[in-house]
């Protein structure tokens, strides 16, 4: 009687070790001694399909197949993994084969928050440096991956395909507390930021010094790209104004920070922020001109692969917001209306 | 004999566990699988094909042909030689091939018919059978441009008026608030032109936005303040007399604060024509005049100006004939 019973709990034990997901703990750092290159058991341009060799883990793995470490996530996507071990039979995608980003649920969308001000009170468009940090704890800690604006022009332009669960950060108009607050935030936690500079801003009591964007820039973290000149909005004509004028006052707002930038950063501009999110033709017109691809607005939303790329959606997060209000600006996945 | 039928069932309870067990993993990935030991390259091949196949067959029944077909790809990259695989995967991608063409001339009839909405769930749904699909991309793609140029149409014809009680919760809705909050900041930060030229944008949009109007007369009468304490009376001044223009009147405190101002700067202005008036009449003239714009009453600074003038008749008349 014994017997059959040990034996079928022993069957039902091996089946459901064999089909059930391994734990999926981080591995501990690597170990000095180079990983050894695992079986690929098949491959052609698309897949390989490959037994993960002593030390190879994603990391190791995406440098060898996808020329760069960065592209982890993708392996770990594909294998609905957060690490692999020596042994593990994983499946590298060569080729990407989704690059927009949809699925019969719904499809991936890219959320960009932007930030104003950091201080100790709290306002509107002041976050303190706690919540600020509580923040970037969330989005760490539950799994988001923070890409750049260029990243982001790599999906919506070239098909480049992004984690599922990314952000992008922007801080507008270059007030010191970035450098004071946001930067030693940002690099704790290693997430990169764009910081939209107005440039008459540049020498007011509270706004960015040069040296400070620089030192932020070296850092590899932050890119400070144009947010006009003046911070006027760039489709309210003044009184009067001509065709002709308009365009020069606009030629102005757009010209005067992307070369400022250039010649003190040497950085090129890629992103523009409209001053309170709001542009035309002939703003978009001059961008272009100046080999700026990306603009950012202030209608909320996340972007998914379609998204227009001068008129992004992106969100403000307020002073105000609770843990539970950043979340719902968090949006990666829009879902599908039920056919 | 009268074991067996136990045992049975307990191996038939196995494979249900067993069943349950690998129906619960996500459709989209491999499984996790642990390499038998070195030597054992078709082992592993072998499992490795068996849960590809079995990743998609499930992905089949839940309907993700796209995620179907990839596993297929997979399955025949693994067992080339297999012809049963490369039929199922054969099925798989004519399967899709239907779905793409039913869905996207149910998306191009919507599109004909201007029913957008309905347009994008039939792209959607090409594109979620077939992620590169360019057609239905062209079409999303063109379909977002046109929605946010509306946007941006709209909010180009007016500012949106300011929700106060919003902006004091903090709520997503603060959002309506921001046209107002950001040139205030500009000004807190010290960009003081950008700030007030912004503000007075913001005024002449809304003029009969009375709550809005009162806050930005007090954040400019805060910052008048402030340079008055500094010692920047002049700019000071200039900073009230704004505040009183963006709310459309003036406090008593402000005037008040005003009027002090005014006697001082009178006064300053007075002892810096004095100080000229040795060397050069003309500015020493200037500055009393200055003195008296903000203060007609100072009495010290009309004396020295009407004498100041009189001499300068005066020098005009003894001046050499050229």
């Amino acid at each position: 009687m014994r017997t059959p019973t040990l034996g079928a709990a022993l069957v039902a034990a091996i089946v459901l070790a064999g089909c059930a997901q391994a734990p999926q703990r981080p591995l501990p750092a690597p170990e000095a001694a180079p990983a050894q290159e695992g079986m690929v058991i098949a491959r052609d341009e698309a897949f390989a399909v490959v037994v993960a060799g002593a030390g190879e883990d994603l990391g190791v793995l995406a440098q060898r197949y996808l020329g760069d470490r960065g592209k982890r996530w993708r392996i770990a996507e594909f294998n609905d993994v957060d690490e692999v071990r020596p042994g593990q039979t994983v499946v590298i995608p060569l080729k990407v084969t989704n690059p927009t980003g949809v699925y019969p649920g719904g499809y991936v969308t890219v959320p960009i928050l932007c930030y104003h001000r950091f201080g100790p009170k709290s306002s509107q468009l002041a976050v303190t440096p706690a919540a600020f940090e509580a923040q970037m704890e969330y989005l760490a800690r539950n799994g988001y991956h923070v890409i750049s604006l260029a990243q982001l022009a790599g999906f919506l332009e070239r098909g480049e395909p992004v984690p599922r669960k990314s952000v992008v950060l922007t801080i507008d108009d270059g007030y010191r507390s970035t450098y004071e607050v946001a930067f030693p935030i940002l690099r704790k936690f290693g997430f990169q930021a764009t910081v939209f500079l107005y440039s008459d801003f540049v020498g007011a009591p509270d706004a960015l010094t040069w040296p400070q964007m620089k030192e932020m820039e070296s850092s590899g973290l932050v890119k400070i790209q144009p947010h006009s000149k003046t911070h006027a909005n760039l489709v309210t004509r003044l009184a009067g104004e001509t065709d002709a004028k308009y365009r020069d006052r606009m030629r102005a707002e757009v010209d005067t920070p992307v070369r400022l930038i250039q010649d003190r950063l040497a950085v090129p501009s890629l992103a523009f922020a409209f001053p309170y999110g709001d542009v035309n033709e002939t703003v978009i017109d001059l961008l272009k001109r100046d080999g700026v691809q990306i603009g950012v607005t202030v209608t909320p939303g996340g972007n998914g692969f379609y998204a227009y790329p001068f008129m992004l959606r992106r969100s403000m997060v307020f002073g105000g917001d609770s843990i539970d209000v950043f979340r719902t600006k968090l949006a990666t996945f829009a879902q599908a209306a039920p056919r | 004999m009268s074991t067996l039928p136990w045992l049975r069932g307990g191996l038939a309870l196995a494979m249900l566990a067993l069943l349950t067990a690998c129906a619960q993993a996500p459709v989209d990935s491999p499984p996790a699988q642990e390499a038998p030991r070195a030597g054992s390259a078709e082992d592993v091949r072998t499992q490795a094909i068996a849960g590809h196949r079995r990743l998609a067959q499930q992905a089949r029944e839940k309907g993700d042909l796209a995620a179907a077909a990839v596993q297929w790809k997979i399955v025949v990259l693994l067992a080339p030689g297999e012809p049963s695989y490369r039929a199922e995967q054969d099925a798989v991608n004519a399967a899709i091939r239907q779905g793409v063409r039913d869905q996207l001339q149910a998306g191009n009839a919507a599109l004909k018919s201007g029913d957008n909405d309905r347009a994008t769930q039939a792209m959607l749904r090409v594109l979620a059978l077939d992620p590169a699909n360019e057609d239905a991309a062209r079409v999303l793609r063109d379909i977002d441009r046109q929605r946010m140029a509306r946007i941006q149409g709209d909010r180009a014809q007016k500012l949106r008026p300011v929700d106060l009680a919003a902006l004091k919760s903090g709520t997503p809705d603060a959002g309506a608030a921001y046209d107002l909050e950001q040139p205030l900041e500009m000004l807190r930060a010290g960009d003081v032109n950008g700030g007030l030229r912004e503000l007075k944008a913001y005024v002449d949009a809304n003029p009969g936005n009375r709550a809005a109007r009162q806050r930005i007369g007090a954040a400019v009468a805060d910052r008048a303040r402030e340079l008055q304490n500094k010692g920047s009376r002049e700019q000071a001044f200039s900073l009230y007399e704004q505040a009183v223009a963006l709310r459309g009147e003036s406090t008593p405190e402000w005037n008040r604060e005003m009027q002090s101002l005014r006697r001082a700067l009178s006064d300053e202005y007075y002892s810096s024509g004095e100080r000229a008036y040795r060397t050069d009449v003309a500015l020493a003239i200037t500055q009393w005049e200055t003195s008296l714009r903000y203060d007609p009453k100072n009495l010290r600074s009309a004396n020295r100006l009407r004498d100041a003038r009189a001499a300068q008749e005066k020098l005009k008349g003894i001046a050499p004939a050229k």
